[in-house]
C-alpha cells in the first residue's frame, strides 16, 4: 500500500505538471472544444489506469502524447461516418509536429500571460467574457448588447493581437 | 515559406472560423491545403490553437474565477445527463499500442453495473475510496469548466483475478448542473470541484458555507444543497446529509420507471433502489416525491414534504422489520429527534414554508431583462447607462424610466462608455488633474424629482478603479458641497450615497427633516469597496430607518425621522457632488470607476427586492410534477 501511495503522488505530480499541454496536444489535433474536452477526460483517465506501465524517470509528456494521439485516433476511427475535416495525414504530421513544438509552444504561454495584460481594458474584458464564462459568442453578444458579427470580429482581432505581442515578446523584432 | 503578415491573417481568419464553427466548405478546403502541404502552416496553426486552449485553460473555470465580486455564474439548468447504459471506457488493444506501452492485465468488461465490491474486498476497496478521494482531487483541479464525458465504469462482480493494488476506478453517479453563489468551505481537507459542471462520483463530498449546489442523479433525482451544508454521496440513489438543507425531487414516473428497471445485485449492499437521504438522526425514503430535509447541528432533522410522500424511520432502524415507519404527505413535516419523529402540519405563514430553495433561481444575463426587472420595480429614475445610438445624443445619459429625467454628460475626452453590468456602464475617470471640475467626468440631471414622503431607495452597480485616501468619492447624490463661508450645511440636499472621508467606505447621508442633522450611515473602514469588481449597492429609507445594502446583504443601518424634502439643492449629480442651487457646479468629490443601472424608487424596497436586483433573479416560473403545475 505505501507503493501506491508513492505511486499516486507521482502521478498526481506529473500529471499537475502536463495536463495543460496534454489537453493543447489533443486541441491542435481535435479542434471542436467540447470534444477535446471529452477526450482529455478520457485520456486522464487512462494515464492514471496505466500510470502502474510507466518507467519511472522516462518521459512522462512523451508517454502521455502518445496515449492522446492514440485516443484521438480511436475518436476519430469511431466518427469516421461523419464528414471530417482533416486527413489522417494532416492528423499524423500535426502531432509529430506538435510533439516538436511543445517547448516553443510552452515558451509562448508564458508570454501570454504578459501579454494579456497589455490589452486594452475592453479586450481584456471581453476575453474574460468569452473564456472564463466558457461563453459561446452568441452568448457574449447577448450579454455585452452587441452583434454577435461584432464580437466575433472582435475576439478574432484579439487574437490575432496577442499573438503578434506573443511573437514580438519571445522573438524581438525579426519576422516571422 | 516565411509568413508574411497577409498569409498570416489568412491563415487566422480560417483558424478562428473553424474554432467557431464557422467554417464554411471553401474555408475547410483551404485550410486542408495549407495544412498539408506547408509546415510553416502548421506551425501558426498549432501556436493559434495553442493560444486558444490556453485561454479556455487558465480563464475558464468554476465560479469566482476571472470575475470576483460578480454574483457567481450559474451553469445552465439542466436535465439529468443521458448516457448509454452499460457504456464501457474504451482501453487501447494491444495490437495498437507501441511496444513500451504494455498492455497491463485489466478485468474484462461486462455490462452488468455494480456500484459498490462484496464484503470480500472492503480492506481494498476502503484504501482505493481514500487514493480516489486524492486522485478525484487531482483530476478536479485540471477539470476546470469542462465538460466531462460521462464514462461509467463498468466491472463485473469483482473476481479473484483483480490485483489488490490496481489503481481504483471511479465511479459516477451523476453530474453538478447548477450553481449560485456557492462559496466553499475552506476546510483544507475538502477541495471543490472546479467546473460547474463536474460529473459526479460515488463517495464525493460537497461542503457548502453558502450558496445553491444542484446535483442531478443519473436516476434522474434532483437534489438542490443549500449552504451551509455537508452532503456525501453514498449511493447511486441518494447520499447523507450531515449539516444543513437539501431538497430533493424525485418524480413518480422515474421513480416507478427505475423500479421497474432496477436489477440489483444480490451481493450489493445497498438496501433499496429508492432514492434516499440519510441523517445523523433519520432515514427519509422517497416514495415518489419532492421533500426538503434540514439537520441542525443538534442532529435533529426535520423533513418537510412539498409533493407526494416520503417514509421517515430513525436513523439506524432503516433495516428493522419493527422499526417505526412514519409516511409524511405533501403540507406535512417530520421531525426526529432520536429515536422520536413527531410529524405536523407545515405552518404555512410562518418561516418553515419557505425555508428550501425547490429550484435553482434563474439568472438575467440579457440587459434588456435586467431593465425588465428593474422597470417592474417603478422606479422614478432609471439610468441604464448605454451608449446612445446616434452621436448627436452622446452627451445624454437618457432615463429609461417613464418621467424621462436625461441626464447630462461631462466627459472630457476618451470613452464614456466601457462594458457593464449589463450592457455598458458609464466610465468616470475622476477629476483627472485635480485642478478643478472642467476637466472631470461627472452627469447632472437638472429638475430631478426630488422624494416627498420620506420613502427613497437608490439601487445600483458600480465598480470602484481608484481609492483616494483623502476624497470622498460620489455615486450620485441631491447634495450640496459644504461651503464653510456660507456655511450651507442646512441647504446639503436630501442624500450622498458613495465613499465617505478618509475611510473610503460606503455611506448614505440624509438630513433629518427636523434639525436637519445629518445622518450617516456607512459599512464601515473594515469592509471597504474591492477595486475593480463589480459590487450592487443600495440603500433605502422608510420613514424611520435608513439601511444599506451590498450585493444584497445589509450591512448597516441607523434610525431616523424621515428625508429631508425641500432640499434647495436642484440637480442630480451622478459621480461626483454638485454645488448648490441652479449653479449646479460640480465641485468635488468625484468616483474613480463605472456605474451601471443606477436607479432610484420613491418607495422603500423590500429587502427581497434588493436582494433580486442583485442576484438579477426573475420570480421561478411555475413547474409541472408529475403531469400538474406547481408553484415553487
Amino acid at each position: 500500500m505505501g507503493n501506491q501511495d508513492i505511486d499516486t503522488k507521482e502521478f498526481v505530480a506529473l500529471l499537475t505538471r502536463y495536463s495543460r499541454r496534454i489537453y493543447s496536444f489533443i486541441r491542435v489535433l481535435v479542434p471542436n472544444q467540447t470534444d477535446a474536452e471529452d477526450l482529455f477526460q478520457d485520456v486522464s483517465i487512462t494515464l492514471w489506469g496505466k500510470y502502474g506501465t510507466f518507467r519511472k524517470g522516462s518521459d512522462f509528456r512523451a508517454w502521455a502524447f502518445q496515449i492522446a494521439h492514440y485516443k484521438v485516433l480511436n475518436f476519430r476511427q469511431r466518427q469516421s461516418r461523419l464528414p471530417r475535416l482533416f486527413t489522417d495525414d494532416i492528423v499524423e504530421k500535426l502531432a509529430g509536429d506538435r510533439l516538436l513544438l511543445d517547448d516553443a509552444l510552452e515558451a509562448r504561454s508564458h508570454a501570454l500571460a504578459d501579454c494579456y495584460q497589455r490589452l486594452r481594458l475592453e479586450d481584456r474584458e471581453l476575453i474574460d467574457l468569452r473564456y472564463t464564462e466558457a461563453a459561446t459568442v452568441p452568448s457574449v453578444a447577448a450579454q455585452t448588447g452587441r452583434s454577435v458579427d461584432y464580437v466575433y470580429k472582435a475576439l478574432r482581432r484579439i487574437h490575432g493581437e496577442l499573438h503578434r505581442c506573443i511573437d514580438e515578446t519571445i522573438h524581438g523584432d525579426d519576422p516571422k | 515559406m516565411t509568413y508574411s503578415p497577409p498569409q498570416f491573417e489568412e491563415l487566422a481568419d480560417l483558424v478562428w472560423a473553424l474554432a467557431n464553427d464557422r467554417l464554411d466548405a471553401d474555408g475547410a478546403a483551404g485550410l486542408r491545403l495549407l495544412l498539408e502541404s506547408d509546415a510553416a502552416s502548421r506551425r501558426v496553426y498549432s501556436e493559434l490553437m495553442d493560444q486558444f486552449a490556453l485561454l479556455e485553460w487558465e480563464r475558464g473555470g468554476g465560479e469566482g474565477r476571472g470575475m470576483v465580486g460578480l454574483p457567481a455564474v450559474d451553469a445552465s439548468i439542466g436535465t439529468a445527463v443521458e448516457h448509454p447504459v452499460g457504456a464501457a471506457v474504451e482501453l487501447p488493444h494491444p495490437s495498437d499500442l507501441e511496444p513500451q506501452i504494455p498492455e497491463p492485465p485489466l478485468p474484462s468488461l461486462s455490462t452488468t453495473h455494480y456500484p459498490l465490491p462484496t464484503s470480500d474486498f472492503v480492506g481494498s476497496w476502503a484504501f482505493s475510496c481514500m487514493v480516489s478521494a486524492v486522485i478525484m482531487g487531482v483530476m478536479l483541479l485540471v477539470f476546470w469548466a469542462m465538460k466531462v464525458t460521462h464514462h461509467q465504469h463498468i466491472a463485473e462482480a469483482p473476481s479473484q483475478s483483480a490485483p489488490s493494488d490496481a489503481m481504483p476506478e471511479m465511479v459516477f453517479v451523476g453530474r453538478i448542473t447548477g450553481m449560485v453563489d456557492v462559496k466553499w468551505s475552506d476546510d483544507p481537507r475538502f477541495l471543490p470541484p472546479l467546473s460547474s459542471r463536474a460529473y459526479v462520483p460515488l463517495g464525493r463530498k460537497y461542503i457548502l458555507d453558502s450558496g445553491l449546489l444542484e446535483i442531478t442523479y443519473d436516476s434522474g433525482a434532483k437534489v438542490i444543497l443549500q449552504g451551509p451544508c455537508s452532503y456525501e454521496v453514498e449511493s447511486t440513489a441518494g447520499g447523507y446529509l450531515a449539516l444543513g438543507k437539501l431538497t430533493a425531487r424525485v418524480e413518480k414516473e422515474r421513480s416507478e420507471a427505475r423500479d421497474q428497471k432496477s436489477d440489483p445485485s444480490p451481493l450489493s449492499p445497498l438496501p433499496s433502489p429508492l432514492f434516499s437521504v440519510r441523517t445523523p438522526t433519520a432515514v427519509v425514503t422517497d416514495l415518489g416525491t419532492e421533500f426538503g430535509v434540514e439537520v441542525g447541528h443538534d442532529g435533529i432533522t426535520e423533513t418537510q414534504v412539498f409533493v407526494g410522500e416520503v417514509a421517515v424511520v430513525s436513523a439506524g432502524e432503516e433495516k428493522t422489520a419493527e422499526a417505526e415507519r412514519h409516511i409524511v404527505r405533501a403540507g406535512q413535516l417530520a421531525r426526529v429527534e432520536g429515536k422520536n419523529i413527531l410529524v405536523t402540519a407545515v405552518d404555512r405563514a410562518g418561516a418553515s414554508d419557505k425555508r428550501f430553495f425547490r429550484a435553482l433561481p434563474k439568472r438575467i444575463r440579457n440587459p434588456d431583462v435586467y431593465a425588465k426587472l428593474v422597470l417592474s420595480l417603478q422606479p422614478v429614475a432609471y439610468y441604464r447607462m448605454e451608449r446612445p445610438r446616434a452621436e448627436a445624443d452622446g452627451k445624454v445619459v437618457f432615463d429609461s424610466a417613464h418621467g424621462m429625467h436625461h441626464g447630462a454628460l461631462h466627459n472630457e475626452s476618451g470613452l464614456p462608455y466601457l462594458f457593464g453590468r449589463f450592457g455598458d456602464s458609464l466610465n468616470l475617470r475622476g477629476n483627472l488633474r485635480g485642478l478643478g471640475p472642467e476637466i472631470a467626468d461627472y452627469v447632472l440631471v437638472p429638475n430631478y424629482p426630488k422624494a416627498v414622503d420620506n420613502q427613497l431607495t437608490v439601487a445600483t452597480w458600480v465598480m470602484l478603479l481608484d481609492r483616494s485616501k483623502w476624497n470622498w468619492a460620489t455615486i450620485a447624490g441631491n447634495w450640496s458641497h459644504y461651503n464653510l463661508r456660507e456655511q450651507l450645511q442646512q441647504l446639503r440636499g436630501q442624500f450622498f450615497f458613495g465613499l465617505y472621508g478618509d475611510d473610503n467606505d460606503l455611506s448614505v447621508i440624509i438630513l433629518s427633516p427636523g434639525d436637519r442633522s445629518e445622518i450617516i450611515v456607512r459599512e464601515g473602514a473594515s469592509k471597504p469597496l474591492p477595486l475593480g469588481q463589480w459590487q450592487h449597492v443600495a440603500f433605502v429609507v422608510d420613514k424611520s430607518i435608513v439601511r444599506l445594502y451590498r450585493n444584497g446583504v445589509e450591512v448597516a443601518s441607523k434610525p431616523c425621522d424621515g428625508l429631508t424634502v425641500d432640499s434647495p439643492v436642484s440637480v442630480l449629480s451622478i459621480g461626483c457632488v454638485a454645488s448648490d442651487g441652479a449653479d449646479a457646479t460640480p465641485k468635488s468629490c468625484y468616483w474613480r470607476g463605472r456605474i451601471d443601472e443606477l436607479a432610484i424608487f420613491h418607495s422603500a424596497l423590500s429587502a427581497d427586492a434588493i436582494r433580486r436586483l442583485y442576484r438579477c433573479e426573475t420570480p421561478a416560473p411555475p413547474r409541472r410534477f408529475n403531469g400538474k403545475e406547481v408553484t415553487p
